[in-house]
């Protein structure tokens, strides 16, 4: 007995400290019936069935699955990431786990970016998933396929800091879904068919929200419609749609560094304070 | 990367004029207050205190969780918050209270702690350690208070710590489970490990402990081993009030204080004070009933300690009557 402790027994063993505080992250998501139905159903099969719904026996139009995928962002990046980082930190900290594991060899950053690997993961093959039924059953393909991937890699990182943020006031799982609306409803005013029916002095300011770049970036990729380009306008070429990304980049890199500040300002580790 | 840390002959753990404020202006709060301290290599050091004296504070410094607002501070030679890198991978802590994900099973639990360790032994060795081998496989939210401060403490060990920081070990663990702690901790202390130790337990103290310190109020009241602080403190003798005058001896009576009814004296000289009084009741054909004689105990020098804020002066020691 006294000697297990003595002699190490870690032959072949090596450090992986964000693989194991995923895996572990990953196990405690599968447990959470209400993450796994919000992150599958919601943003696979709803966009989907809108999708053949819509198409009913006519060929799919670029304007239709730029629609379907930009659903897809919304859905993986508010309800996959945003919410499933918001009430896995949030319950982390209400538990102390978050203090705990500091007291190991976990860097911040590895404790921090464990919750957001089960929503990457699962937005990742959701995106698989969505693409190859869309593409597969004769959907048109991507007039630039670089920028829709970029506006969900994007995506992904500022939704993950603005959880972050927003799990500072918020008690428990229960609270997240009130402190989660003002992020969501800011989300939602940025999808493009909102804005179209947005008063002028509105939309100009939605316009510059976190998803309103993201859903210029789908449309720009998929269907080649410049940003507040109606949807019957003139499409651009692969290399035409690089010219008019200024406007959704700005505001990515805007919306990256308020998500690090506020993140930044706000996140505590400890219920305590 | 940095290389590993030299375990060097010389103390772990070093202080000096170690203080922590909460707070700024005149909210602040000074919760360690010039604390000094050497722990050796090897060494069990509990530290002692009553609620809020400032024992967390202090280990939360010592652990490197929290930066000093003032002072000196080294462990393994280094600071324990900004090398925390190097300090790390040496030391195991357990918290005061759990921070466990209540819907992993043992098992997951410890296989995640155990992936973040540089030097770990397998999640089988310290099961069997804390005891709960047959539990591995239960959810840590459906174990019970004791079992779950088992999970914590075998989380600590798993990394094969050389310093082991353990914030009230066995509080809400039964009889039985707090003394297989106690072996267990005995066990480590053979292997080498220092430990530093806070308990509400006053018995886990002088049985585990090298060397106590008790706290009070941010700073530290008494230090040394139990012979040491126990040793300067007086013995009491006690019994009913007989309802006569007593006799003069080498301390102060004082009645009241042992309970209602009682009367005790403060002694240095416990043998003969006794010899004295009870030749004196003999000689006046009295029963001294309940009567109790009691060599100084740590639990009567942390008394002595905790009650310093309510009688400032209160120490009648050694003046003859």
């Amino acid at each position: 007995m006294t000697a297990a402790t003595a002699t190490p027994a870690t032959v072949g063993y090596g450090r992986h400290p964000l693989r194991a505080l995923a895996h572990a992250e990953f196990l405690q998501f599968r447990r959470n019936k209400t993450l796994l139905f919000m992150g599958s159903v919601f943003p696979i099969g709803t966009p989907l069935l809108l999708f053949f719904l819509a198409r009913g026996d006519a060929a799919p139009k670029p304007l239709g699955v730029a629609i379907t995928m930009e659903m897809f962002a919304v859905f993986a990046l508010l309800f996959v990431q945003y919410y499933s980082v918001l009430s896995m930190v949030t319950t982390r900290r209400s538990e102390g786990v978050l203090k705990r594991l500091r007291t190991g060899e976990s860097s911040d950053l590895q404790i921090l970016t464990a919750p957001a690997v089960p929503g990457v993961a699962l937005t990742l093959l959701g995106a698989v998933i969505v693409a190859g039924a869309v593409y597969g059953s004769g959907g048109p393909l991507p007039v630039n396929a670089l920028l829709m991937i970029f506006a969900l890699a994007a995506g992904l990182v500022i939704f993950t800091l603005l959880a972050l943020a927003t799990s500072a006031m918020t008690k428990n799982a229960e609270a997240a879904q009130i402190t989660s609306m003002p992020v969501m409803v800011i989300s939602m005013v940025g999808m493009a068919n909102i804005r179209q029916i947005l008063p002028d002095r509105l939309a100009l300011i939605a316009d510059w929200t976190p998803f309103a770049a993201i859903s210029d970036l789908i449309r720009l990729g998929q269907a080649g419609l410049a940003p507040g380009a109606p949807d019957d306008a003139a499409t651009l070429g692969f290399a035409a749609t690089f010219g008019e990304t200024g406007r959704p980049l700005a505001t990515l890199a805007v919306w990256t560094v308020i998500a690090v500040i506020l993140a930044k300002r706000w996140f505590r580790w400890d219920d305590r304070g | 990367m940095s290389g590993p840390v030299e375990l060097a002959a010389g103390p772990v753990i070093s202080a000096a004029g170690l203080r922590r404020t909460y707070g700024t202006g005149a909210s602040a709060f000074e919760a360690v207050r010039g604390i000094d301290l050497d722990i050796r290599a090897g060494e069990v050091f509990a530290l002692l205190g009553t609620n809020g004296a400032g024992k967390t504070s202090t280990l939360d410094l010592l652990e490197g969780l929290a930066i000093p607002s003032a002072g000196e501070l080294a462990v393994f030679g280094l600071d324990p918050h900004a090398d925390r890198r190097r300090v790390r991978p040496l030391c195991g802590i357990m918290l005061q209270s759990g921070g466990l994900p209540a819907e992993l099973t043992v098992r997951e639990t410890l296989e995640m702690w155990r992936g973040t360790c540089s030097n770990p032994t397998t999640a089988d060795a310290v099961l069997d350690r804390v005891n709960l081998r047959e539990r591995a496989d239960v959810r840590v939210g459906a174990l019970s208070g004791g079992e779950q401060r088992r999970v914590d403490l075998a989380c600590a060990l798993i990394g094969q710590p050389r310093l082991l920081f353990l914030d009230e070990p066995t509080t809400g663990l039964d009889p039985e489970s707090r003394r297989a702690t106690w072996r267990l901790l005995d066990e480590l202390k053979r292997d080498g490990v220092t430990m530093v130790l806070t308990t509400h337990y006053l018995d886990e103290a002088e049985a585990l402990a090298d060397r106590i310190s008790i706290m009070h109020r941010g700073e530290i009241a008494r230090l040394g081993t139990l012979r040491e602080i126990v040793g300067g403190h007086p013995a009491e003798i006690a019994f009913d009030d007989p309802g006569v005058p007593l006799p003069a001896l080498s301390g102060d009576w004082t009645s009241g204080a042992a309970g209602a009814d009682r009367v005790a004296l403060r002694t240095h000289r416990l043998q003969d004070d006794l010899h004295a009084l009870l030749g004196w009741a003999a000689d006046r054909g009295l029963a001294l009933s309940g009567l109790q004689a009691r060599h100084p105990s740590l639990e009567s020098v942390f008394l002595t300690v905790a009650s310093v804020d309510e009688t400032p002066a209160d120490d009648p020691i050694g003046a003859p009557a």
